[in-house]
Order: C-alpha cells, then sequence, then structure tokens
C-alpha cells in the first residue's frame, strides 16, 4: 500500500511514514482542536504534489473557509480554486445523505481509482440525519466504502461529552468503520490548555501508540511535537541481538530461517519496545515451530 | 485524469435542484393521493399550481403517471396503482366531507339522516348543504343504501363499497407483502410506469418507499414500518363489513 503524505509536520513519523492511498482516516476533536485545520493542510498537501482536492464543508460555507485558509497564510488556495484543482461543496447532512444514497455509485463507477483527496467536514451532520442507529451504521460504511474508491478520505468528527469521551454512537460508530483514527485531545478549560494527538487505530500500518504535543504555527498550522524521549518509528534491531536470536534459533529448515531473517529485518526497537530478549525469542520459537 | 472536483460538484448540485426535488414531491403525492387534479396537489405541497401542473405534464410524458378528465377537472395516478374503471369512485371517496360521512354511517350502522348529520361539526349552515348532497351522492353511487320505514331513512354501507375496499387491499397485500420480501422482487409484478416511479422513489428514500406507496397498507405494514397512514385507507379502519 503506497503512504502519502498526510500535510501536518511531524505526524507521517507517527503514521510509519503517512496515510494509505484509498483508505479513510477519520479526525475527531472537540470545538478548537483543530479539525478544519487539518483537513486544509490533507487537501493542501495533496495540491502541493498534483492530486485534486475536494473539500465537502457542512457547517460553515465555503467562504469562511477559504477566508481562514488565506489568513492562514495558504494564499496559494485561490489559484487552485481558479484552476479548479481544489473543489469546495456546500452540504447540508439531510441532502448530503440523500446524494450518497442516490448519486453516489455512479459517481464512483466514473472516477473510481483517480486518486483524489477528499475531506468530509465534519461528519456529524451525515449521521444525524438519520436517527435509526442500523441506518447510520449502513449509510456510513456505504460513504467510507466507496468514497475510499476514488481517493483517500479525511472526515473529521466532533467529540460530544466530556473532554476525551469517545463512547458516544456519532463517535463509536465512524471509529469502527474508518481504516486510520485520529484523536485530537484538547483541555481548553485547564489552567495551562495543552493538546495532544493519538492515532487510536491504523489498518495495515504500525503507528505510534504514545500521545504526543502538537502546536498551532503561524503560516503552517498543526505540527506534531514528539514527547521527550520517544523516537518513531525507532532504530533496527542492533546487531548483536539480531545474531543472538538467529543463534538461538538456528535449528530452523532453510525456509523457515529466510522468514526470521526477513522479519528480523523489519522488526524496529519501537515494536519489541519492553520484551525482554529470551522472551522475545521463545515466543519467535513457538511462532516458528 | 483531471476533474473529478468539478464533476462531483455539479452531480451535486443536480442531486439538490429544487426541480428535481420537486417533480418528485409530486410524483409521490399523485401516487399517495390518487386521483386528485392539480390545484388540490399543489394545495397539498404548498406549491404554486403552475408548477404543479409543469412536473404532472412532465411526469406524464415519461409514462409515469396517467390522467383522466372527470367532470370538468383532469385528476391524476400513477400508473399500476389504479384500475381506470375505479377512478372516479376513489377521486369522490377521497373528499373529506366524504369520508367524514362514511365514517359515521359505518359507526352507527342503520342510523337516520338525522343520526348522521347530528353527529358532524358544522361551522357554516351551508355546510349541511354540502353533507346532505354528497350523502344523495353516496346513495346514487350505490355505496351508501337507504332503507325506509314509516317515515324514517336509516343509511347502510352496501357491499359495492366494501368490495372496492377489498379488491385495493388486495392490490395492496400484493404489493406490500412482496415489498417486505425483497423489493427486486415485486418489481416485475407491477407494470412499467409504476415500476419506475418506485424505483425513482425508493433511491431517494433508502427502500422504504413502496411501503408508502402502497395505495392501502394494512395496519400490521404500517405498525411494522412506523409509517404515515394513507388518507385513503383512513376509513377501512372504521369500517368492518357485517
Amino acid at each position: 500500500m503506497r503512504k502519502i503524505k498526510s500535510g501536518v509536520p511531524g505526524l507521517d513519523e507517527i503514521l510509519d511514514g503517512g496515510l494509505n492511498e484509498f483508505s479513510t482516516t477519520t479526525v475527531i476533536g472537540c470545538a478548537g482542536a483543530g479539525k478544519t485545520t487539518f483537513a486544509l493542510q490533507f487537501i493542501k498537501k495533496g495540491l502541493e504534489t498534483g492530486t485534486e482536492g475536494i473539500f465537502i464543508t457542512l457547517d460553515e460555507n465555503k467562504e469562511q473557509i477559504i477566508k481562514e485558509a488565506v489568513a492562514m497564510g495558504w494564499g496559494e488556495i485561490l489559484d487552485f480554486l481558479d484552476e479548479e484543482k481544489l473543489v469546495f461543496i456546500d452540504a447540508t447532512g439531510k441532502e448530503f445523505t440523500n446524494f450518497i444514497k442516490k448519486e453516489l455509485p455512479d459517481f464512483v463507477a466514473t472516477w473510481r481509482g483517480v486518486g483524489a483527496r477528499i475531506a468530509i467536514d465534519p461528519l456529524t451532520p451525515v449521521i444525524w440525519a438519520t436517527k435509526d442507529l442500523y441506518e447510520q451504521r449502513e449509510l456510513l460504511s456505504f460513504l467510507m466504502k466507496e468514497t475510499r474508491k476514488i481517493g483517500t478520505v479525511l472526515c473529521t468528527l466532533e467529540e460530544h461529552g466530556p473532554a476525551g469521551n469517545l463512547t458516544g454512537a456519532e463517535t463509536v460508530l465512524p471509529m469502527y468503520l474508518a481504516d486510520c483514527v485520529i484523536h485530537l485531545r484538547y483541555r481548553p478549560l485547564e489552567v495551562k490548555p495543552y493538546r495532544t494527538l493519538k492515532v487510536i487505530k491504523y489498518r495495515s500500518s504500525r503507528h505510534s501508540e504514545n500521545a504526543h504535543h502538537y502546536r498551532f504555527l503561524k503560516n503552517i498550522g498543526l505540527v506534531v511535537i514528539h514527547s521527550t524521549g520517544e523516537t518513531f518509528p525507532g532504530g533496527k534491531l542492533p546487531e548483536p541481538m539480531r545474531v543472538e536470536i538467529l543463534r538461538e534459533l538456528g535449528t530452523l529448515p532453510k525456509e523457515k530461517h529466510g522468514k526470521l531473517v526477513k522479519l528480523l529485518d523489519s522488526l524496529t526497537m519501537k515494536d519489541i519496545e519492553g520484551i525482554e530478549l529470551n522472551i522475545l525469542i521463545e515466543r519467535l520459537r513457538e511462532y516458528f515451530e | 485524469m483531471g476533474g473529478v472536483g468539478k464533476s462531483l460538484e455539479k452531480t451535486y448540485k443536480k442531486s439538490t435542484d429544487t426541480k428535481h426535488v420537486e417533480i418528485l414531491a409530486v410524483l409521490q403525492t399523485v401516487t399517495n393521493y390518487p386521483c386528485l387534479n392539480a390545484t388540490r396537489i399543489a394545495e397539498k405541497l404548498q406549491v404554486n399550481p403552475g408548477t404543479v401542473r409543469w412536473h404532472l405534464k412532465k411526469l406524464e410524458e415519461k409514462h409515469l403517471i396517467e390522467s383522466v378528465r372527470q367532470g370538468g377537472k383532469i385528476v391524476y395516478y400513477t400508473r399500476g396503482f389504479v384500475v381506470r374503471e375505479d377512478v372516479e369512485d376513489i377521486g369522490f371517496l377521497q373528499k373529506p366531507e366524504v369520508r367524514i360521512l362514511i365514517t359515521r354511517i359505518a359507526r352507527a350502522h342503520g342510523a337516520s339522516k338525522k343520526g348522521v348529520l347530528d353527529t358532524l361539526e358544522m361551522n357554516k349552515p351551508s355546510m349541511a348543504y354540502v353533507y346532505i348532497q354528497h350523502l344523495d351522492n353516496l346513495v346514487d353511487k350505490g355505496f351508501v343504501r337507504v332503507l325506509k320505514d314509516r317515515k324514517m331513512n336509516y343509511y347502510y354501507l352496501t357491499d359495492k363499497l366494501f368490495k372496492l375496499y377489498k379488491k385495493y387491499s388486495e392490490i395492496e397485500v400484493k404489493i406490500g407483502s412482496a415489498a417486505v420480501r425483497n423489493f427486486n422482487g415485486i418489481l416485475p409484478e407491477l407494470q412499467p410506469g409504476a415500476r419506475a416511479a418506485l424505483e425513482e422513489m425508493n433511491f431517494r428514500e433508502g427502500g422504504m418507499v413502496i411501503l408508502i406507496t402502497a395505495p392501502f397498507p394494512t395496519p400490521g405494514l404500517l405498525a411494522e414500518y412506523k409509517l404515515r397512514l394513507n388518507p385513503l385507507w383512513s376509513y377501512q379502519e372504521v369500517i368492518q363489513p357485517e
């Protein structure tokens, strides 16, 4: 699977190289966490690398978002709009739901695999357009399955209830259905407000399991600052450790030995962090026998 | 390949186009309230009658609906849902005053004229005249019969009325139960016009339309899908043939 740059400096490292192409990512956060900014950065990176962008906005109008983007120091957005590389779609929850049911399949059939970047900001009104939980799930699953055929999709999601509580229906559903979930945690009411970012899940990819501080930097937007002492994805296994494992498992048949070498090449220090060497050797032996 | 965004914008705009939404609303109204004229459809939708007429013309051109001239008015119905020979009767039975009358007669089977009219709320004296006219029409059309006993007239519902209900209940059961089984399964059983109409609306409402558009849904179906009641059907609930 090809990785593409997320557009948020410091995030790609946490995501082991970036977002998977043709996948859906959900960014969850409360008011002021930076969801829309994240979405803009995601679209911007795509446009800079020659990928078309579609920004579906369900809350604010197009003009407001363009104004914010310009204020953020992204004046080129106007050029992209002129060239029709970037398109904004002002939608409402009900209309967009109808669109998904009625027009989306045909649309996807025409544009499958084109590789555009699509941002849906926020997804919450689409979920609330129907009351029935089963229908909500069906609709969301359909939306995510279909849109990722066109390109890489990023949905933002409001966090309701107490900060950090992700158990509401409108957050749980998209979390299950998306390929990658990124939680932007922002505590505006603390004495010293702080923001952290955590990758909750990421299908078919490694990712950091720590919370990372992030900040807003003028003219850039969100920037991830790694928590102290953490490196990700971490270096390769040191040579003595490699030699030790290969020696301990030296009795494996040739074909399995090849697989073991391949596995050791792909493992990083981060992967085996906190596992004692003899236990690791035991587990590997069990796996290969 | 370029232009995916522009294309999406165009498709989205089309799907939210008021004309597009309006025409579907008209089609749905014709299906839910068969045998109304353009003015009454416009009243129900709270849209300009001219707009409704324009949409009706388009729908008729596409053979989704049919119309018939009846007493100086043109009434519309969805193809396949109403049998042409019943258009006049259904149009008549749709009138609110007629529905009220039938409900009253059904409740007090064998009521006198005074008994029927006394229970009605009449704000204007002219309303009494309207009701008496409709009562006479019901008798003329054979939906109600009169038994004379000395000087008094007693009113009863007739078999003709029950047969009409039964006929449409059967159409409904066929459409309704098939719909529960499988929406696609029933399509071949319907006439092409009705089929296209259903498919069109079904996309819009996510598969539930067929149950709403069944002209006479049974109480069970309605309860099961929590659907609103079809106005044509509503008096069937009160009337039980003996």
